[in-house]
């Protein structure tokens, strides 16, 4: 404690760990994740000519989701459906399933 | 000519810096508190001001927790940091010209950030919505700032370090990590789909427990020991508190992602490090309470110690009110409530700034020399503890009643829950005008100090007019 830098590689380290398992593990765990289709060919693939999801917005879509962004909308409405476990938005109704 | 004590020429040294960022601190506590009133009125009408682009919810919401947390917070934590750093390393302040230089860039940042979300360029990210052009210029003040701070440090006397120090050099250091980190994932290298929500959610929540709560424990930790002149109850434990908060909070802050669109390990280990952040809570209070409670009526007669010990109480409540939030059972009621309004506003009102007034309180006196009357000072105490107490009830049991209702899918959305919590938002808006109030009361109190010349000026007047 009373050596600065080893004090200094010792809080690092303490935040380095919860780094190393929200932005490094995380990432590894599903970073890489592509847009797919609803379907898979027999070997795992992606049919070619299938619909793939999720798509990046275009056009209106994208222009409403920009304002979605700049006027802070997300402080009052989600975007995300909760587990059916963890709330009542699928129950009230608010979509099919969580998203 | 007796020579001034050590003491009285730290405090010297510190008085050009201190005197800057808390007034930099006190305008920036009148401008959130201003947005608050304006966010809280657009609750109870939703056409107030609505004419006004700049001015809708969305925009109002996130420009005043913004300006809290960097004006307020990052002006009053260069404040007390410096000074108390100063003051346990028996070291002048150096580089004060560069300090004020950066803490001028800082302000220069968060304006035109504040400028830049109410101009309609809010960046998305939770507790970095202003505009990227502005990132590099607080990263940098912000290290020329902590580099002097770490120069005092390093000339101090005594090798040994105690609680405070720890807490409050860890608060410094951690920020640009946290900031590097999620300006990283989150626009240098974006991450893909919700890995940003994981990032954006750890930043965000760790700006509150790594930058704001260590400064405001350490500050207690040096001014309740200072003002009833006796050591912490228990001191032995702090060192135990300080690791366990910096190993546990850094893990705990995610549970907000419970039912999230992230893997469900994410929240899951957020829960269960968020129920063993128990321990560090408990050390701390232990340290705090024990020891103020031994001379009870020396706290109550301290101005400065009235305020830190409502803020560790504050912070001993809160805290594990939050535990309690972070289980899923309680989640499923509370999440999207108003319930977290609560949360975050006992942690930042009721906790941090509280005991950052406490802290100038005790230091201005020392610093300038001059005395700030203790009428003033009692009733800038009544007025927050009024302000705050009626939030807090506000967003409780409105939080409260809103979980419960919103959870009967039968009860129709608007007519009958948001209608339920409507008379909530209308004593939040009378809450935030007592706030308002009150802080204006400490922003007279301490400008009266430093800038004595400019209330005698404006004195003089009143006298030459009645002649």
């Amino acid at each position: 404690m009373n050596n600065l830098a080893k004090f200094t590689i010792g809080i690092f380290l303490t935040l380095g760990m919860a780094w190393l398992a929200f932005v490094v593990g995380a990432r590894s765990q599903f970073g890489d994740l592509v847009p797919t289709s609803e379907v898979l060919d027999e070997d795992g693939s992606v049919p070619e000519d299938a619909e793939l999801f999720p798509i990046a917005f275009s056009g209106i879509a994208k222009q409403g989701a920009e304002e979605y962004a700049a006027l802070g909308c997300v402080t009052c409405h989600t975007q995300q459906v909760r587990r059916v476990e963890a709330g009542f938005d699928v129950e009230r109704g608010w979509g099919k399933r969580p998203s | 000519m007796p020579a001034d004590s050590p003491d009285k020429v730290i405090d010297r040294s510190a008085k050009l810096v201190f005197s800057f960022f808390l007034s930099s601190a006190g305008l920036w506590l009148l401008m959130a508190a201003l947005l608050a009133y304006l966010a809280a009125a657009k609750l109870t009408d939703p056409f107030f001001l609505s004419s006004y682009e700049f001015l809708t919810y969305g925009k109002i919401k996130v420009a005043q927790a913004n300006a809290f947390v960097y004006g307020w917070g990052g002006n009053s934590i260069f404040a007390v940091s410096l000074w108390i750093l100063a003051r346990l390393s028996q070291a002048e302040v150096r580089g004060s010209v560069f300090l004020v230089f950066a803490g001028v860039i800082w302000n220069l940042a968060i304006t035109f950030g504040l400028l830049g979300i109410m101009d309609g360029h809010m960046s998305g990210h939770e507790m970095l919505e202003m505009p990227t052009e502005v990132w590099p210029a607080m990263l940098i003040s912000y290290l020329i700032i902590t580099f002097l701070a770490l120069v005092i440090h390093r000339s101090r006397q005594v090798r040994e370090t105690i609680a405070p120090q720890w807490f409050i050099l860890a608060a410094l250091l951690w920020f640009p990590a946290l900031f590097l980190i999620a300006w990283n994932g989150l626009e240098i290298n974006p991450a893909r789909g919700t890995l940003q929500t994981v990032l954006s959610m750890w930043y965000g929540q760790s700006l509150v427990w790594l930058w704001l709560t260590p400064v405001a424990l350490g500050a207690a930790y040096y001014l309740i020991p200072a003002i009833l002149g006796r050591t912490i109850d228990k001191y032995y434990l702090a060192i135990f508190g300080f690791w366990c908060i910096a190993a546990l909070a850094p893990w705990s802050v995610v549970h907000h992602l419970e039912g999230g669109p992230v893997p469900m390990w994410i929240p899951a280990v957020g829960t269960v490090m968020s129920i063993a952040m128990v321990f560090p809570i408990a050390v701390a209070s232990t340290n705090f309470h024990a020891t103020a409670f031994m001379d009870i009526g020396k706290v109550w007669h301290s101005l400065p110690l009235r305020f830190v010990i409502f803020g560790t109480l504050s912070y001993t409540i809160s805290s594990y009110i939050g535990v309690v939030f972070s289980l899923p059972a309680v989640a499923k009621i509370t999440q999207f409530t108003i319930i977290n309004e609560f949360h975050f506003n006992q942690r930042v009102y009721g906790f941090f700034s509280m005991i950052i007034f406490g802290a100038v309180y005790f230091a201005l006196p020392r610093i300038t020399g001059r005395e700030i009357p203790k009428a003033a000072k009692s009733f800038h105490f009544w007025t927050s503890t009024l302000g705050v107490l009626m939030l807090l009830l506000a967003y409780l049991i409105g939080g409260l009643t809103h979980g419960v209702l919103a959870g009967q899918p039968s009860l129709p959305w608007s007519s009958s829950v948001i209608h339920s919590i409507q008379p909530y938002f209308l004593i939040t808006k009378f809450a935030f005008i007592i706030l308002a109030f009150s802080q204006f009361v400490f922003v007279v109190n301490v400008w009266r100090v430093i800038f004595p010349n400019l209330f005698a000026f404006f004195a003089e007047d009143k006298k030459e007019a009645s002649v």
